[in-house]
């Protein structure tokens, strides 16, 4: 059987990030064929390298047996490569029809033939058995459907690899087995189909091989029929949990310092949950769960429609981040770029800009005070940098993640909510990132850690609370914890209470 | 420490480079220019574009825009002309009322922008017109003349040898670089205007910010229009047509950025100058008024031109990090 694609040592490397390392691979014509490994591992740098975004360091890549050399997105589309995103590229006000065409609507002369259009979408959607009307508008459909659309586009620009990255993310379970079936059809029409995906069970259900990355290299590729579950962890995680993950003493105390009562709003419903002194919360879920919105509600970032949230006993009622952090809760948020630092500024004016109040006499911003407190969090965070004049933008990713977590820290909280701390960060600066985490805890302060990381989820937490679909679905207690039981708990909830 | 003084003597000299080369360029072409009358004309018509600027620089830092400052000048004259006139009030009180008017006009389009999420650019023109219509509502488009006399002194006058207008502004300059440097709420301004996100979830109130943003705009542009009546004696609805381009380009062309988060004090300052020396310079040379408005167009665009640039640059080296 002659491969579609084959990639030979590819290398590809980051400032401070060996992305892929010597990677060899290949995909089959007609296989569906599933990619696997922790965030980090070299998933995504894989997929955009195969469509051109990025170019390889080192190593080759064939298409159908012929090297292709400087891949352009252009080139892999011509080719026939169509990556799906989480995020959907259709155009929700126009129809189904319009969408699957766009770019190269069937014309007559200069106009549009309209007839001839919704004809062939017809037949499209009739080949893999869409059973929708080729007039409705986009905007109309579930997220699912949508998914559908995007793949019956690549379908009708005869695609030959469709990348699927978390198809499923965003799905229910009947949506799933929907997609499943239509992404089967797609195969049996000789596509080849890459499919990328945190859940396990999804994997083992619908793909022909696997491959696992680690670290940014392959460690094995796998026919899905020969391995099991617990093989595939193995795989992925490789290292035993201790190394990585430092010990810390027990401080866990009785003393309740929040508590969500029935919070209802910003997507969750009736969630109650309990947070004690010197704890570790973790946060579990799928992506879309819920827990990220949970926690903006806790820090006044966005509205609580009903239930209370008392804080050391005391009812409050934040509308502001501002007075969530006066009463000592602070959020490091998920999305650093965006969310958790400013970019643009300096490395001294991130750090200070939550407590620019507190270092200023009179209004007038005391230097003395701001150099000291930048060069104890430079220097207590071990933040790599010539100078706290740095621009933050040119830090790396694991020092720009210290930079949050020293802005964070430097309001003196007592409540820590960390939104996927080492999400894109390299495994020794997640070491530190951990230590950090320790360190909060061993002061006495409380940690809601949300995390989509299962092994750091495990590795850090005293207790894990599983989101599901914007319900709290159960609270795992550390003697109970069990990746299997966390992902049966974020796929399904039943109501409970802490 | 070095480098960073090194770049930004290089950063700041490019654009007073320019200044010194429309300097020189006038002072060879017309014997007039660069003589003491001269300059001290040119820093009195810098006064109010440069009082101006010094709000629409916070404007343009949070990344948004005001084209209601030119007629706001007209109507914080008009307003309190008509005040002292027809309304029978005394100075004071006349400037308190226009005052209060300049300061809730800037409310509402802040509330309008911060609250509701309009587009700046389209609130902004909505109460560009609004107040263009209000101004010459106020006497049925006739200029008022018979203003009192102290009203010529603010424009006129003189404190030892420092006309009045040019003192303002150098105390305006002296206030508002001090509160961008020294000031903490002063790095608000650029945080929100760099990652509003990010600046809310640090516990600033980007709201609260915005919305300050638009009423200090407004408060300098009523300042601006106060020192335009004073400069002709006169309250004219028409005083601030066009002007709020005139501020725009000399923020732009100093080097504020249009996309938000950056910006000085002295850049305001020296792209204000910069335009003055050109309007002065042009009148000199007896240049046609049309061929002035293209040639300010054209240096409008070129300084946009040159900001979008820079900022594509700094876009590439985002990707390769």
């Amino acid at each position: 059987m002659a491969a579609i694609i084959d990639c030979k040592n590819i290398t590809k490397a980051f400032p401070g990030v060996l992305a892929l390392n010597d990677v060899n691979i290949d995909f089959q014509r007609g296989e569906i064929h599933a990619i696997v490994g922790e965030n980090g591992a070299g998933k995504s740098t894989l997929i955009k390298t195969l469509c051109g975004i990025h170019a390889p360091d080192k190593g080759q890549i064939f298409f159908e047996g012929a090297e292709i050399r400087n891949i352009t997105p252009k080139v892999a589309r011509d080719f026939g490569i169509t990556v799906i995103y989480q995020e959907l590229t259709l155009v929700k006000d126009l129809s189904i029809a319009e969408n699957i065409f766009l770019g190269e609507f069937p014309k007559t002369g200069i106009l549009l033939n309209e007839k001839s259009m919704l004809r062939k979408a017809q037949e499209i959607m009739d080949e893999l058995e869409l059973k929708l009307d080729p007039r409705t508008k986009v905007d109309e459909l579930t997220t699912g459907y949508q998914q559908m659309i995007e793949i019956s586009r690549a379908v009708a620009k005869e695609a030959k690899i469709l990348i699927l990255d978390e198809p499923t993310a965003s799905l229910s379970n009947n949506e799933v087995e929907i997609l499943f079936r239509f992404i089967r059809k797609a195969k049996a029409k000789n596509i080849t189909i890459i499919y990328i995906s945190h859940r396990l069970e999804e994997i083992f259900e619908i793909s022909d091989r696997i491959t696992v990355l680690r670290d940014g290299k392959k460690i094995a590729t796998l026919n899905t029929c020969d391995t099991n579950r617990d093989e595939l962890i193995r795989l992925m995680v490789g290292r035993e949990l201790g190394e990585i993950y430092p010990e810390r003493s027990l401080t866990h105390q009785s003393e309740v310092v929040l508590e969500a009562l029935h919070l209802t709003g910003n997507g969750d419903q009736d969630i109650s949950l309990k947070l004690h002194k010197g704890e570790v919360l973790g946060l579990g879920g799928l992506v879309g769960a819920g827990r990220t919105e949970f926690a903006e509600m806790l820090f006044g970032a966005k509205r609580i429609d009903s239930g209370e949230l008392p804080i050391k006993g005391r009812k409050v009622n934040f509308h502001l981040p501002k007075q969530a952090m006066r009463q000592g809760i602070v959020l490091m948020p998920e999305d650093r770029k965006s969310e958790g630092i400013i970019l643009d500024m300096s490395i001294r004016e991130n750090i200070v800009l939550s407590v620019l109040g507190k270092i200023s006499d009179f209004m007038i911003v005391n230097k003395k005070k701001e150099m000291e407190m930048v060069d104890r969090f430079i220097e207590t965070m071990n933040i790599k940098t010539p100078s706290s004049e740095q621009t933050v933008k040119n830090l790396s990713g694991g020092n720009q993640q210290k930079v949050v977590l020293a802005k964070g820290m430097a309001t003196e909280p007592d409540i820590v909510i960390i939104d996927e701390p080492t999400r894109g960060i390299d495994v020794g600066a997640k070491r530190e990132v951990y230590t950090l985490i320790n360190q909060m805890v061993e002061e006495g302060k409380s940690v809601i850690l949300i995390s989509s990381d299962m092994e750091e989820l495990l590795g850090m937490s005293d207790r894990i609370a599983v989101f599901c679909e914007g319900h709290l679905s159960s609270i795992i207690e550390k003697k109970e914890f069990d990746a299997e039981l966390v992902l049966k708990y974020a796929s399904a909830y039943e109501a409970v209470e802490d | 420490m070095e480098n960073t003084f090194k770049k930004r003597t290089k950063k700041g000299f490019g654009i007073i480079a320019v200044l010194i080369v429309v300097i020189v360029f006038f002072s060879i072409m017309s014997s007039n220019f660069l003589t003491l009358s001269n300059m001290r004309t040119i820093l009195l018509q810098v006064s109010s574009t440069c009082v101006c600027s010094l709000g629409m620089m916070f404007v343009l830092v949070t990344g948004g825009i005001d084209l209601s400052v030119g007629y706001m000048a007209s109507a914080a004259g008009m307003l309190s002309a008509f005040c002292m006139t027809t309304a029978n009030m005394n100075g004071a009180a006349a400037f308190l009322v226009t005052l209060l008017f300049a300061l809730v006009i800037g409310a509402i389009q802040g509330i309008l922008i911060a609250k509701i999420k309009v587009p700046p650019f389209i609130v902004t023109m909505a109460f560009m017109n609004g107040l263009k219509g209000f101004s010459y509502l106020i006497t049925s488009g006739r200029a008022i003349y018979d203003l009192p006399d102290f009203v010529r002194g603010i424009g006129q006058g003189t404190v030892l040898g420092i006309p009045l207008p040019v003192l303002i502004m150098v105390i305006l300059i002296i206030i508002t670089s001090f509160f961008t440097r020294k000031i903490y709420v002063g790095r608000y301004f650029y945080a929100v205007g760099s990652n509003e996100e990010a600046a809310r979830l640090a516990g600033i109130n980007s709201d609260a910010v915005k919305i300050a943003t638009y009423m200090l705009s407004s408060f300098f542009a009523y300042l601006a229009g106060i020192i335009m009546m004073g400069r002709l004696a006169t309250a004219s609805p028409n005083s601030g047509d066009g002007f709020e381009f005139d501020v725009i380009t000399a923020c732009v062309l100093g080097g504020v950025s249009m996309s938000g988060g950056k910006g000085k004090v002295y850049q305001a300052v020296v792209g204000a100058i910069i335009i003055a020396a050109l309007n002065n310079g042009m009148i000199q040379l007896h240049i046609d008024t049309y061929v002035q408005l293209v040639i300010k167009g054209l240096i409008l665009l070129l300084a946009v031109v040159f900001d979008c640039l820079q900022q594509n640059r700094k876009q590439k080296v985002k990707l390769a990090a």
